[in-house]
């Protein structure tokens, strides 16, 4: 059913007229562009899609369009405050936690989530945080790493 | 290569980038000769082109480094030397006088320079030279240092272009779906409430199966859900996995081919032991299962082709879309993008077949995505294997022979000689056998198979040295003092085993539960020895705590890349070790998603620390040299741990009872 749904993405407003029971992940890719958002498996089991919806990390995957309705979602293309890195991709990229790469948007969004809950996580906090997230490349180490020092440097 | 005016240099890649950090270091290497600025050079990836060219352009056998240090130096080399010859014709003065540093040619001592953009011109139209002459390593002002990988600011920003990522202007989206048999074919569709399905554009057939056409990837998929498919199973609809393990246990009793003997009559030696001991080892199929599924976009014209896909094997891809649309092989453009992972499935071209028929039927440009369940039923599995192993003793209770049959699916699927890849790991060691006999049994099976990273090795060295453990326990000794003993003739293995073993505390004790193994393996060029920590809780659960690494592929080009190379093939390789496999039943694999195909996760991931020794020339590998020894290591371990011998990975709670 068609239908006019409104949000915020990256900071701006957007006004979809569409399907409301269509899938967040595929209409950032495919209607908005943004194709930071990777598909991994499409049920929630791997991560790639993560996105934030108010500060949390939420599987796009998972979400109706009509779920965020309202609500300010954010995509890894919106993680960075225009030219500055956030200090979660600085330090993914100083220590080369990421191979492919293609596991990194979701990685980067769900770390991001995790810190608006708990801004100092401990290193298991960190692990548990990032349980359901997986990479194939075995990035793991650098990754708890990464989310670790930038969470002592914000 | 080229320099413009501005001094821009602009390198044509030829290997692709998966993460492996090869696009990088193929740029060092390249850029260490020419005295370029590192922030002054610009990556094209190269079009698949003719082998006389570019040589191979597949990222395969962890050969990128080692077979483009040659003519990506060469050619920095080659450009240094014509830009010299040009200021130094410039200024008048001998060649001899002048240097090229930090992008640019500096006359003598007098402070002078002219940057490589103002000679360029001039150099462009001298003779190249016939003799290049290479730095020495100690000028090298890049390689051997952890530079960053030139790939990285895009993954973090959102902005790189995987398969999935690539649009073209019109480009429809298409998924696939194909016979879930192995070796079934479709008999027909109904595709009326596909066709319902808004946004779906149209049902197409092409060699191996039916691709619902849309306007959007999520169309496509709802389409394909809808569709009412016919398939004709074929002859392998019963096939089941304990078919294909009985076939394999059955394989192991008829006679094998003998591959290698060396030191006395082995048979004799086993038939005249006092005392023998025998084991079965065996692997697994395994999935490739890369983050990003299979996918490539094609646009097929009237007498020509595009495609845009993640690739290891841009020339296979040329070939396999030429001889498709029967084109000739210069109307193939293949454009390589970034692989979203690929450890091997991507050196096949089954799904630009499948993309180049599908433009040819729409008549357009179209993105052919694979999801998640059909990578993980149509990959080209890492080949079940069985290995029966044996030592004999004699009665002063020496160790006096071993024995090691192989039996696996053969890529090379001849029967007239023995496939000695298979035989990786097993046979050719440096381990000094006091006598010993290497066996070859082919068990092909309908599976589809193929290269995973470290190809054979992997499962060779799992069984050989988990073995070699046995017999050390067999004989009461430490386990690294007699690989130590064995390897006296090949001191570079030594060495990483005695790096691994000094970083974990080899001969500390242990607390109850938790146990120390250790392990070695030399593929593609490169030792890896890894020392692995584990603990085995109350209900059998193994826990990897922690793997020390050392590695000697000869030089390194960038240290960063070798470490994370490393890590990242622990925890693959852990993967097969606690949960990897593949299984058949119906003649279709049972897995679809992580859910029965689970990754290691953040939790189950060890730390890695990685050595690496630098043990000389030449150029080794380093992709796939650090997986085969994880997984003895880990068994070994376990050993260590509870006194039970795992001997078939993936492992299972049930052998630790
Ligand atoms: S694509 Fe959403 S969790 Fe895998
Ligand atoms: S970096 Fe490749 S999947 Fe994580």
């Amino acid at each position: 059913m068609r239908e006019t749904i409104e949000f915020t993405l990256n900071g701006e407003p957007v006004s979809l007229d569409t399907d409301g029971d269509r899938i967040l992940l595929w209409v950032l890719r495919t209607d908005l562009e943004l194709t930071g958002t990777k598909y991994g498996c499409g049920i929630g089991l791997c991560g790639s899609c993560t996105v934030l919806v108010d500060g949390e990390a939420e599987r796009s995957c998972a979400l109706p369009l009509r779920a965020v309705r309202g609500r300010e979602v954010v995509t890894i293309e919106g993680l960075a405050g225009g030219e500055v890195l956030h200090p979660l991709q600085e330090e993914f990229a100083e220590r080369g936690a990421l191979q492919c790469g293609y596991c990194t948007p979701g990685m980067l969004m769900n770390a991001a989530g995790l810190l608006n809950g708990n801004p100092h996580p401990s290193r298991e906090e960190i692990v548990d945080g990032m349980e359901g997230n997986l990479c194939r490349c075995g990035a793991h180490k650098r990754i708890i790493e990464a989310i670790d020092a930038a969470s002592k440097r914000m | 290569m080229a320099i413009d005016t501005d001094g821009k240099v602009t390198i044509w890649m030829p290997r692709p980038e998966m993460g492996q950090g090869s696009r990088t270091g193929l740029t060092m290497i390249l850029a260490d000769e020419l005295e370029a600025d590192w922030d002054r050079i610009e990556l094209i990836q190269a079009l698949a082109g003719p082998r006389a060219v570019w040589g191979s352009m597949t990222a395969g056998g962890s050969t990128s480094i080692r077979q483009f240090w040659g003519p990506m130096g060469d050619a920095g080399a080659t450009a240094r030397q014509m830009l010299v010859a040009a200021a130094a014709a410039r200024w008048g003065v001998p060649v001899e006088t002048c240097r090229a540093e930090g992008h640019a040619v500096h006359r003598g001592t007098t402070g002078e320079k002219l940057g490589y953009g103002e000679l360029v011109e001039d150099a462009a139209r001298l003779p190249v030279p016939e003799e290049v002459v290479r730095k020495d390593p100690s000028e090298f002002r890049y390689i051997d240092r952890p530079i960053p990988r030139l790939d990285i600011p895009s993954k973090v920003d959102g902005s790189a272009v995987f398969g999935f990522d690539f649009r073209v202007p019109d480009m429809k989206f298409a998924t696939i779906r194909r016979c879930p048999v192995f070796g079934g074919q479709l008999r027909g569709f109904d595709d009326t409430e596909t066709l319902r399905v808004n946004g779906v554009e149209q049902v197409v057939e092409f060699s191996e199966g039916v691709a619902v056409v849309a306007g959007s990837s999520w169309a496509a998929m709802k389409g394909m859900d809808a569709l009412v498919i016919d398939w004709d199973e074929g002859p392998n609809a019963g096939l089941s996995s304990e078919q294909i393990h009985d076939q394999l246990a059955q394989a192991a009793t008829e006679e094998p081919m003998e591959a290698e003997r060396t030191g006395d009559d082995p048979r004799a030696m086993l038939d005249g032991a006092a005392k023998r001991i025998e084991a079965v080892y065996e692997c697994a199929y395994v999935s490739h299962s890369p983050m990003e599924p299979m996918v490539a976009t094609a646009h097929v014209h009237k007498d020509s082709v595009d495609v845009w896909v993640p690739t290891q094997a841009a020339q296979t891809c040329q070939n396999t879309a030429a001889r498709v649309l029967d084109m000739p092989r210069e109307q193939v453009r293949i454009h390589t993008l970034f692989s979203g992972g690929a450890f091997g499935r991507r050196l096949q071209a089954d799904y630009v077949s499948d993309a180049v028929q599908i433009s040819r039927s729409i008549g357009g440009p179209v993105q052919v995505f694979w999801t998640r369940v059909e990578d993980t039923q149509h990959g080209f599995y890492r080949p079940i294997s069985r290995h029966h192993l044996e030592a004999g003793f004699d009665a002063a209770g020496n160790f006096t022979v071993w024995r090691h049959k192989v039996v696996a699916h053969s890529m090379s699927s001849r029967t007239d000689r023995v496939d000695n890849s298979a035989l990786a790991g097993a046979r050719s060691l440096s381990y000094d056998w006091p006598s010993s006999l290497i066996e070859w049994k082919m068990s092909n099976t309908p599976i589809p198979v193929g290269a995973w990273r470290s190809v054979y090795a992997a499962q060779g060295w799992f069984a050989t040295e988990g073995f070699i453990d046995e017999v050390a326990a067999e004989l009461g000794r430490d386990p690294f003092e007699f690989r130590m003993e064995l390897l006296k003739d090949d001191p570079r293995m030594q060495e990483v085993l005695r790096v691994a073993a000094e970083a974990i505390g080899w001969s500390r004790e242990t607390p109850e539960g938790t146990g120390i193994g250790i392990a070695c393996g030399f593929c593609f060029g490169g030792r890896v020895a890894h020392a692995a920590e584990v603990s085995v809780d109350s209900r059998h659960r193994v826990k990897v705590h922690r793997i020390e690494s050392a590695i000697d592929s000869g030089w390194v080009v960038n240290p960063d890349s070798v470490a994370a190379q490393v890590e990242g093939g622990v925890v693959l390789a852990l993967q097969t070790v606690l949960h990897g496999e593949i299984t058949l039943r119906n003649g279709r694999v049972e897995q679809e998603t992580f859910a029965e195909f689970p990754l290691v996760t953040m939790e189950e991931a060890p730390l890695v620390n990685t050595h690496i020794v630098k043990g000389g020339s030449p150029l080794g590998g380093v992709g796939e040299p650090p997986i085969p020894p994880l997984a003895p290591a880990v068994v070994n371990a376990v050993y260590a741990a509870t006194g039970k011998r795992l001997r078939s990975i993936p492992i299972r709670t049930d052998d630790l009872r």
